[in-house]
């Protein structure tokens, strides 16, 4: 049972601990309540795209490939913005499956550079998922320039766009691909 | 018999740690409620202490072994006030948020009044304790509180997983 000096010790350290985790839980809500205030919050806002909604990939000077796609998502960043900064660092200089994308700067020269020092190879703006673009052009074509934004295209017309605040929220935008394989021939059978 | 008045004069001094405590490192909560039923913030900045402190008292009452009737009669003395609280917020008609466990989450009112009889178990088992000894209580406490302090820990360690998830989402790293 433990002598009763034992037993107030443990009190003793078992009120400390109660009253340390309520200051810290205390704490948490204190630093929640300020996110929602500042509005630094990890949560996707639509974008209305307008007049482009529904309208063919092309059209708005992407890739004509993605004019055929059935499921596909075109990631726009800024070199000047530190999100796109992060989300460009975790592609670790490979970009996701059904994933395309548009680098808002002023030069492809500038492009490069910023690629390349994510990681990404000299080669890359030729590779075709991914393209340079200054911003005139996008407010030209969508009328919008918002980066880190997603533009999900879907049976090639686009359908819906969202601001990424964050590396998971990029994450959480990478669309689903299910590729078949080609079915494997028995050769014991077609002998 | 007397082991289940034990049982429930213990898990009500268990309440009563984690009810005084909050308190007590969170004044505020408590002095708004008495401030907006009575209007007067001084009473209130009073009360505000004094309830805790009782609160706390009471529970030394029953552990450290003092007369049973004075462990009862601190229960009903509990009890009453917070349901004459509850009575009072609810003839004003106004909301008053609830200063119960330190918080403000709910509201004043006839749950307070609905707790009486609780406070009146918990005085009658006070009564029965005669058989028990000090380290007995004692012993039982402890794990009470041990059992509280884990209570404690889940809202916090929740609140640092959401923090950290946030943070990282944000602005990165690890």
């Amino acid at each position: 049972m433990g002598s009763p000096l034992v037993l107030v010790l443990i009190i003793a350290l078992g009120v400390g601990q109660f009253l340390l985790f309520g200051a810290l839980a205390e704490a948490y809500r204190d630093i929640r309540q300020l996110r929602e205030q500042t509005g630094a919050l990890d949560r996707v806002m639509p974008i209305d795209l307008g007049t482009a909604h529904g309208g063919t990939p092309s059209r708005f000077g992407l890739h004509p490939d993605l004019d055929s796609a059935v499921r596909a998502v075109v990631i726009y960043l800024e070199n000047r913005c530190g999100t796109c900064r992060l989300i460009v660092d975790s592609l670790n200089g490979g970009i996701p499956r059904g994933m395309w994308l548009v680098v808002v700067t002023e030069s492809r020269a500038a492009a490069l550079e910023w690629l390349t020092g994510a990681g990404f190879g000299e080669s890359i703006l030729e590779s075709g998922r991914v393209m340079a673009v200054p911003a005139q052009d996008i407010d030209q074509h969508l009328g919008i320039t918002v980066t880190p934004m997603a533009l999900e295209i879907e049976n090639g017309r686009l359908v819906r766009a969202t601001s990424i605040p964050s590396v998971r929220q990029f994450y959480n935008a990478v669309p689903t691909t299910i590729s078949l394989a080609p079915p494997t021939l028995n050769q014991e059978v077609h002998a | 018999m007397a082991t289940t008045s034990a049982l429930i004069a213990i898990a009500a001094c268990v309440v009563l740690v984690w009810s005084g405590l909050e308190k007590l490192r969170n004044r505020v909560p408590l002095a708004e409620t008495v401030s907006t039923l009575t209007g007067s913030p001084t009473f209130a900045s009073r009360v505000a202490i004094i309830v805790p402190g009782f609160e706390l008292a009471t529970v030394g009452v029953v552990v450290l072994g003092a007369p049973a009737y004075l462990a009862s009669a601190m229960f009903v003395a509990l009890g009453a006030t917070f349901a004459i609280a509850g009575a009072w917020a609810r003839r004003t008609g106004r909301v008053i948020p609830c200063a119960c466990f330190g918080g403000t989450a709910g509201r004043l009112g006839l749950r307070q009044v609905g707790a009486l009889p609780l406070w009146l178990v918990a005085a009658w088992a006070a009564l029965h304790l005669g058989s028990f000894t000090v380290p007995e209580r004692l012993a039982v406490f402890t794990w009470g509180v041990v059992g509280l302090g884990a209570a404690r820990a889940v809202p916090a360690l929740r609140g640092y997983a959401a923090a950290r998830h946030d943070r990282r989402a944000l602005v990165g790293g690890r």
